[in-house]
């Protein structure tokens, strides 16, 4: 199989990938679990990128980083170019802070407590929004 | 031991692989200096960037304010969408960071692992040293 050929069914995977991630966390949201619906925001929003690389035919970097910078360098003139810029810079801090009880403002923070059902939808409305705009860029609808 | 300071820390640095990083730390030190002004009393670089480390993975930041901003979640959240989601798309650069009022950078000093790291190897980017004031 050609390579171009093999990375559009990658790209394809990964936005599978990318709305199951969606999925998680829709159900961890419905269960309390608010950390762990943040956490998969940032990972459905991640595969989303993955996609978008592939998509170009560009190998996938394992480093999130670098990720993000390949998918940047591939769509300069990305139309929700600000949207996608703020959504990355407030999830990728939040990941952590999903995972690590770090003490701070004189107390643990306890990711369990750290984010409120509204802070949880609010974030996953978002997310979805935004892989719905990488997946309608990819299918050529934007 | 003495602390590097920003102008410092960027000859020594130079450009090449770390410019992207030092432009959009400069930028970001601009941008949270006009949203706070004086409220704004300290701001250090540490992490791999501080370390000089090339294959540094983002940006860690420590900001301390006069008062408490509110909570991480809003805190977050404004900073990225008014600042480091800018910073992203301009430097492909991504910022990790902290924000303390001074007193809870006070209440916390010495039990906080975090901050052993900040002292032995932040850069001052902004404003007071607070562990050179408060050490010794």
């Amino acid at each position: 199989m050609a390579k171009t050929s093999l990375l559009k069914r990658q790209a394809e995977v990964y936005l599978r990938i990318a709305h199951r991630q969606l999925g998680m966390a829709e159900a961890l949201l419905e269960k309390g679990f608010y950390e762990g619906a943040i956490f998969h925001c940032y990972h459905a929003f991640e595969s989303a990128c993955s996609a978008g690389v592939a998509n170009r035919g560009q190998r996938v970097p394992l480093r999130h980083r670098a990720k993000f910078n390949k998918f940047r360098r591939l769509y300069p003139d990305l139309p929700f170019s600000a949207e996608f810029a703020a959504l990355l810079a407030e999830l990728y801090p939040k990941r952590e802070r999903s995972l690590y009880a770090d003490i701070e403002y004189g107390k643990i923070a306890d990711p369990a407590l750290e984010y409120s059902r509204q802070d949880a939808e609010e974030t996953l409305a978002r997310t979805q929004d935004m892989v719905g705009q990488i997946e309608s860029l990819l299918r050529g609808h934007h | 031991m003495k602390r590097d300071k920003w102008a410092d820390f960027k000859r020594i640095i130079g450009d090449g692989d770390f410019e992207s990083a030092l432009c959009a730390v400069d930028e970001a030190l601009a941008s949270l200096q006009k949203k706070y002004g004086p409220a704004l009393v300290s701001v250090m670089l540490f992490g791999s960037l501080a370390r000089k480390s090339r294959t540094y993975n983002d940006i860690d930041l420590l900001l301390v304010t006069e008062e408490s901003l509110g909570s991480t979640h809003q805190v977050t959240k404004e900073l990225s969408q008014e600042i480091f989601g800018h910073l992203f798309w301009e430097h492909g650069e991504l910022f990790s960071f902290l924000v303390y009022s001074k007193a809870q950078f006070e209440g916390l000093r010495g039990y906080l692992p975090l901050f052993d790291e900040v002292e032995r190897d932040g850069v001052l980017l902004y404003g007071q040293d607070l562990f050179a004031e408060t050490s010794g």
